[in-house]
């Protein structure tokens, strides 16, 4: 370990600022300083037209002021959590279990790759239109596959069967789950190519070991892949909470927030208020609450998943 | 490793239903491009059009100047993929290998950034790009002309670097095992050196992985270019799909013919870059 | 290794710049001008015919005109005037002049119009829509008055003779002519969007006002609007006409009206350019007439208009461009393209299309009886998603209707309160 006075921690010190200073420019002039004049907008109120006016606090109290009385940001904070975990548990469960039988050595691997790619690969914007419409309460293939399941339950049963057309996304209870369907579909290769990459670089000599020793694939799993995988799952993890979190798109296109604001998202309000009402101050300040939640569930989660440093014996 | 014929045809079952779901919706895209528009929508569905309209493809891309726009996305996409691949590796190997004071801090202010949304950060860099000092037709101190909006600097300079990258990179770096380099370091080797000659090769799939995702992203970004680009020359596919949708109605089947069309350049990418997914660098050799 | 990496990055950088070198520095005078209602028909006609002849007209000016669609217009507008590159001619919908005004948005044009002296050949109705507190902000470009549009025959077999003349009627025919498989209602009596417009629309028939006369208080807590409210609940939960998640229409796709699966709509005058469009035979059974109205009879009428930008560099110019584009001739053309009613009586009168299609001439005198548009109020944007949250509270029956009215009349109240408290914050 060399210790952190010595040349080679010099070195490494120096080596270490030259790689990041390019890097790190561009993204303080890019990223970090709009974020710093995003957070001084929070305090401000600026219509975006007038140069900001300072008001304080004032965004924030509006916002505990919604929360306490369940109002509509309150309402995209449940509804983006109930995103956040509808898809997150599930997606990353599926990729897993998905990436590890690809990485089974199968012929055609590339194909297979390929097909559950394809989703993540093509706009959000069309994907959410496909799926407007195969959801659609009377051209949809959704509501076409349930009168197939009608008529077949009818001929089963010999009585009559009828399970009317759904109206998903026009329905306030089954407008968000559908939403969630449609986002596990499309993420699912993303994660799925994140694991990959990580199962690809556990070397094979340590299961063949193992097998020699006579692990079973339970034994295997929890000894070698998963705690290999930890650093992969932290990230996939952290990543998935700030997509989760900063849903939109899906929601604008098809449902823009309704019906009843069932399916407004955070990121939909922050929108809102700063696009169509002119409220750049107060969207800040709800991008800042938003902030402050991920990166504490993200402590969370980091902290859970700690351990990356691996030894190999 | 090797798995017998029964268990290995069941794998193959389940991968192929699993995939039909995934490109279920596709099928019902290119079905669309192919149908007249009256087909479009029945009850009960069509799916396979009883013509099949190749004129809709030629039609959706006569529709706008997508050569052009395609030109557009191309070196857009190629720009940051680039950018990104560089500076966030290098980036990358600093925080996960290299030793310096503040470093947990600045990553975690890197991290942090990726936790708010774009859409309360677009309005100041888009001023600030606007104000852009001797570009465009600004004086030294950024007013008169239009700044660096409606030009590829533009585009490409506020997405050259991505915390998503720096991230990835970082957490699949840790994972490499550290003899490598203490025996490279005892070697003589240079930090630089390491970064270029040891780490670098045994990344091809976490490259590879941060190349695809930011072409990918790239390619099918639109809120941005559409932002920064009033020229309709300078526009990008995404943005050039507006052209199908108006206040009352969509062109489904150009929309969806152009959407096919979009779609394959990354694919394309997609199936070649694969192959630096695969395993690579056999570590035998290297214990010691 | 670096020095590789350093130099492709100098290459990249080098070939992006490269287009900031062939800066042009001429003396072309640009104007920009962005349009949101478009098809094929409108770029054709504006991109070949419109715009080269102005430019024929005024050698030395190029006008670069930009496609935008209404989903992604708040945001370019909102931004381009943040950076200071707001297009010099613009056009923007029914409920934006109060926000317009308010912010600066959008240059007074009354002394131009006052020269130009046109300003009487608008319907009054479309006109309205450009005013906000005494000073005009633009000129109207498109018009879709909203009407009750039926099907004559399921009128007749319902039983009536004669269009519903009341509220109740009106009802009851929707009642009688909905048809029902199960729990599925295959033809809808009256269509019926989940929406605030359709509120307003039956808010004012009985009399009711949103905002009121200064603008700075909410009177949605009145017994007319909460009666208002209550019949339009009713429609769907105790009539039962039309399922809450409407009748299916598939993405802008053959409407429900044409589909022939309703008997009634309140609609513009797409109502019609649909059922020619997808319908045709159907053409000769669709009549047309003014809402029924409670206490008074109401067609409410929703304008997009042409504003220019008061960071305008060339304000005179883009004066001209604008009145260019409102001559009759020119201005029908565009209507055209669109179907939608030119807002001028020397457009309505002249334009070809107009003639072709009668129905579009009751359309037009509708308008001048019983035309209203929206009050102009800044702060439209915020209002109508608040109303439709309430309008959709009540239906779905998460709230009563005099609950939702009075919970939206509060918030209305504070916001409608801050527009004061700003205004004298700018002082």
């Amino acid at each position: 370990m060399p210790d952190d006075r010595g040349p080679i921690a010099r070195g490494q010190a120096r080596t270490a600022y030259l790689f990041l200073a390019p890097g790190l420019a561009l993204f303080f002039l890019f990223v970090l300083i709009p974020v710093i004049a995003a957070f001084y907008l929070s305090f401000c109120r600026y219509d975006i037209i007038h140069p900001p006016t300072w008001i304080g606090i004032r965004n924030y109290a509006r916002i505990w002021a919604d929360i306490s009385k369940h109002g509509v940001f309150y309402l995209s904070l449940r509804n983006t959590a109930q995103y956040a975990i509808g898809t997150i548990p599930v997606g990353m469960a599926l990729a897993l279990a998905l990436a590890m039988l690809l990485n089974a050595g199968l012929r055609g691997i590339s194909i297979y790759r390929t097909t559950y790619y394809l989703p993540v690969v093509t706009s959000l914007v069309a994907v959410s239109m496909v799926w407007m419409w195969l959801y659609d309460p009377s051209y949809g293939l959704l509501n076409y596959g349930l009168e197939l399941l009608s008529r077949a339950a009818s001929f089963a049963s010999g009585r009559e069967v009828v399970i009317p057309p759904q109206a998903w996304l026009g329905d306030p209870g089954q407008a968000m789950p559908a939403i969630i369907v449609m986002s596990i579909w499309r993420g699912l290769g993303y994660n799925m190519v994140i694991y990959l990459a990580g199962l690809q670089s556990i070397p094979d000599h340590l299961y063949e070991a193992a097998i020699i020793d006579g692990a079973s694939p339970w034994q295997r799993f929890r000894s070698i892949t998963w705690p290999l995988l930890k650093p992969t799952t932290a990230f996939i993890l952290v990543v998935s909470v700030i997509g989760a979190s900063q849903v939109f798109a899906q929601v604008y296109v098809m449902t823009n927030g309704g019906p009843n604001n069932a399916t407004t998202v955070i990121v939909h309000q922050i929108f809102q208020n700063a696009f169509s009402f002119m409220k750049m101050g107060y969207a800040s300040a709800m991008a800042f609450v938003l902030f402050a939640l991920i990166f504490v569930l993200s402590l969370i989660n980091l902290r859970l998943l700690r351990g990356g440093e691996v030894e190999y014996v | 490793m090797k798995r017998d014929a029964p268990e290995r045809l069941l794998l193959h079952i389940v991968l192929i239903a699993g995939g039909f779901t995934m490109i279920l919706p596709f099928l019902w895209m290119i079905s669309t491009s192919l149908k007249p528009e009256s087909e479009i929508f029945r009850f009960p569905p069509v799916f396979v059009p009883n013509t099949w309209d190749w004129a809709n493809y030629v039609e959706a891309m006569k529709a706008a100047a997508f050569g052009r726009y395609f030109i557009n996305t191309i070196i857009y996409a190629v720009a940051v993929t680039t950018t990104n691949l560089i500076f966030c590796s290098m980036a990358a190997y600093a925080f996960a290998r290299l030793r310096f004071r503040g470093r947990n801090v600045l990553f975690i202010l890197v991290l942090g950034t990726m936790m708010i949304p774009p859409q309360v950060t677009m309005v100041p860099v888009f001023i600030m790009l606007k104000r852009w000092p001797l570009a465009g037709g600004n004086s030294l101190l950024g007013v008169g002309g239009h700044g660096l909006l409606n030009s590829y600097t533009g585009l490409v300079l506020p997405m050259a670097v991505g915390a998503f990258g720096i991230f990835l990179l970082r957490q699949f770096f840790m994972t490499l095992p550290s003899e490598l380099e203490d025996a490279a370091r005892i070697d003589g080797c240079s930090e630089a050196g390491i970064y270029w000659r040891i780490i670098l090769p045994l990344s091809k799939p976490a490259l590879a992985t941060v190349g695809i995702f930011t072409f990918t992203a790239a390619w099918n970004q639109f809120i941005w270019p559409l932002l920064i680009m009033s020229k309709d020359s300078m526009k990008t596919l995404q943005v050039g799909l507006q052209v199908f949708q108006t206040q009352y109605t969509t062109t489904w089947d150009l929309l969806m013919a152009a959407t096919v069309v979009l779609t394959v350049p990354v694919l394309v990418i997609f199936m070649f870059g694969q192959r630096y997914f695969t395993r690579g660098i056999a570590l035998s050799g290297m214990k010691g | 290794m670096s020095w590789r990496g350093i130099s492709l990055l100098a290459l990249l950088a080098a070939a992006a710049l490269l287009p900031l070198a062939c800066a042009r520095s001429d003396r072309t005078i640009e104007l920009e001008l962005w349009i949101a209602d478009f098809n094929q028909d409108t770029r054709d006609l504006i991109d070949d015919d419109l715009v080269p002849r102005f430019e024929a007209a005024h050698p030395g000016v190029k006008v670069n005109t930009q496609y935008i669609s209404w989903a992604h217009l708040d945001e370019k507008l909102t931004i381009s005037f943040a950076g200071g590159v707001a297009p010099d001619v613009f056009q923007v919908g029914a409920e934006y002049v109060g926000g317009m005004a308010y912010r600066g948005m959008a240059e007074p044009l009354d002394d131009y119009i006052s020269e130009w002296g046109q300003a009487g050949d608008y319907f009054p109705a479309s006109w309205s829509t450009c005013v906000y507190r005494g000073m005009v902000y633009g000129l109207p470009y498109l018009s879709a008055p909203r009407v009750l549009i039926y099907r004559k025959d399921l009128l007749a077999q319902a039983g009536y003779d004669g269009t519903p003349q009341s509220w109740e009627e009106l009802a009851e025919a929707a009642e009688r002519m909905t048809v029902r498989r199960g729990p599925v209602i295959d033809l809808a009596g009256m269509n019926l969007p989940v929406s605030w417009q359709l509120y307003v629309q039956f808010l004012w028939e009985n009399g009711g006002q949103i905002f009121s006369e200064d603008g700075r208080r909410s009177r949605l807590e009145s017994p007319e609007a909460v009666e208002a409210l209550q019949f339009y609940v009713d429609l769907y939960n105790e009539y039962r006409v039309c399922p809450t998640a409407g009748m299916p229409v598939a993405g802008g796709a053959i409407p429900v009206f044409a589909s022939k699966r309703a008997a009634m709509e309140i609609n513009n005058q797409f109502g019609i350019y649909n059922v020619k469009k997808y319908a045709p035979e159907m053409l000769e059974d669709v009549g047309i007439a003014a809402p029924p109205g409670r206490k008074e009879k109401v067609v409410s009428v929703y304008t997009d208009w042409l504003a220019m930008s008061p960071q305008s560099k060339h304000k005179d110019l883009a004066w001209e461009l604008m009145t260019f584009l409102m001559e009759p001739e020119n201005l029908a053309a565009y209507n055209a393209t669109l179907f939608f009613i030119p807002p001028r009586r020397s457009a309505a009168d002249t334009a070809a299309f107009m003639h072709e299609n009668p129905q579009l001439q009751e359309f037009v005198s509708l308008m001048e009886e019983y035309g209203r548009s929206l009050p102009a109020i800044p702060e439209w944007f915020e209002i109508r998603t608040g109303l439709q949250s309430a309008v959709e509270a009540a239906i779905y029956q998460t709230k009563t209707p005099e609950q939702a009215l009075r919970d939206y009349s509060r918030e209305l109240d504070e916001l409608l309160a801050e527009r004061v408290e700003v205004a004298h914050a700018r002082r």
